[in-house]
């Protein structure tokens, strides 16, 4: 890639980040709810995680109508569940982040060697 | 570098990011490029944020300033998840052992850390009790002279939160992996999504095949040095400073989410003798590793398939 290039796509990059942090920062009066637990608890996390609301009050209402809300062992919380400053609470992280969550659906046995990914100590 | 590679009928991009190796696979082939951009732009945002090897990065901004100082969004989700860690393995998981990882040598980027002659003067970690954390005004002081690593955490949280965004913007279901943390959203595949267990570099496990949330393998047989005459590794025991030991070299644990993978699967190999009752306590399907090599399951880890 030639430099002007690299630049365009650095500047582009950095403008990503910027919006998306300001996204992020729009939606902080909110609890942020990361869906893992399926489709259409992922589309309203990502609703959350990715878009910038109108505004803070709409934001208030992030989930899809009828979607159900997982109790996500990611589910964090910002502004609006906690209290006063407190050094270490536990709950810090949401209001039912209090265990870790086991999954919805247990690990499958499988053959063939074949893998999208490979887990490995990290 | 990206290194772009086809497996029908999904598509996997792997690039190299934040000392590892970062791999999104998507169901639909046509939105791998969208899904890699995504997948950049939050691991640069979490590099930005939390990391301890940068001067630039915001955690390393928080520690300087000494007094409480608001932070953004992604700093805060993820200071909110290391504390939420520390509170859920009554501190085996904390966010203030950056102190004891730069005593054990662990003071760059892991490709940088070099064996040395000198001894290891363990440092146990100031607690994470001591951070100040305000969700509400977000604001976050970490105390002089307490450095924090977010490393059992942040990695497994971006890996959810970008499976999350991703699974949103693209038709069909999403896998990433942040150098073996894996989390997938979205319609997994009709066999689940395939999953390689890699406890150790010369020892690949069982394949497995979840469906949602996450898997996270935690291990001392990758990221370890020498220290005088001492092999050392990055799973530290905060209370003392030193890195863990006990029966276990490697655990891999499915979760409702990557994050509480990480989480349970690190704790493990810190709690020893203790881990299979409480894994299967916490209803975590797991599969531990002895120093032996010998591999037991916990809870519904499935038995392990004879490969064809």
């Amino acid at each position: 890639m030639d430099q002007p290039a690299e630049r365009r796509d650095a500047a582009a990059r950095r403008a990503r980040l910027v919006a998306r942090e300001r996204g992020l920062a729009r939606a902080s009066s909110v609890t942020v709810r990361v869906a893992v637990a399926g489709a259409a608890a992922t589309v309203a996390a990502a609703v959350v995680f990715a878009q910038t609301p109108p505004s803070t009050q709409a934001a208030a209402g992030p989930v899809v109508p009828g979607a159900a809300v997982p109790a996500s062992g990611a589910t964090v919380a910002t502004e609006g569940d906690g209290g006063a400053s407190r050094a270490g609470p536990p709950g810090t992280a949401g209001t039912d982040g209090d265990h870790l969550q086991p999954p919805n659906a247990v690990p499958e046995p499988t053959s063939g060697r074949h893998h999208h990914a490979t887990s490995s100590p990290s | 570098m990206t290194c772009i590679v086809v497996l029908a009928p999904a598509a996997t991009a792997s690039f190299a990011a934040i000392g590892t190796t970062a791999t999104v696979v998507v169901s639909d082939r046509s939105a791998v490029g969208t899904a890699v951009s995504m997948l950049r732009d939050d691991i640069d945002a979490l590099d930005l944020a939390c990391s301890r090897f940068r001067a630039d990065s915001e955690i390393r901004a928080v520690e300087r300033a000494g007094t409480a100082t608001g932070v953004g969004q992604t700093l805060a989700t993820q200071i909110a998840a290391s504390l939420r860690a520390a509170d859920l393995t009554d501190g085996l998981l904390d966010p203030t052992v950056g102190s004891c990882l730069e005593a054990l040598g662990y003071d760059r980027d892991f490709g940088q850390v070099a064996d040395a002659d000198d001894a290891v003067r363990p440092v146990p970690a100031p607690g994470w009790r001591s951070v100040d954390w305000n969700p509400r005004a977000r604001t976050l002081r970490v105390p002089p002279g307490v450095r924090m690593d977010l490393g059992s955490t942040a990695k497994a949280l971006a890996a959810d939160l970008a499976a999350a965004r991703i699974a949103g913007a693209i038709d069909g279901g999403v896998l990433v992996d942040l150098g073996g943390d894996i989390a997938v959203a979205g319609p997994a595949p009709d066999a689940g999504w395939r999953v390689r267990i890699g406890e150790a570099p010369d020892r690949p496990g069982p394949i497995i095949a979840i469906r949602s949330g996450g898997l996270a393998t935690s291990g001392t047989t990758r990221r370890r040095w020498r220290r005088g005459g001492d092999l050392v590794h990055h799973l530290v025991d905060p209370a003392t400073g030193r890195p863990g030991t006990g029966p276990w070299t490697a655990a891999t644990v499915a979760a409702g989410s990557c994050l509480d993978a990480n989480i349970a699967s690190t704790a493990a190999l810190l709690l020893g003798v203790g881990a299979p009752s409480w894994l299967e306590g916490g209803r975590l399907p797991a599969r531990l590793v002895d120093t032996d090599g010998r591999a037991r399951t916990i809870g519904d880890w499935p038995p392990e398939a004879v490969e064809g």
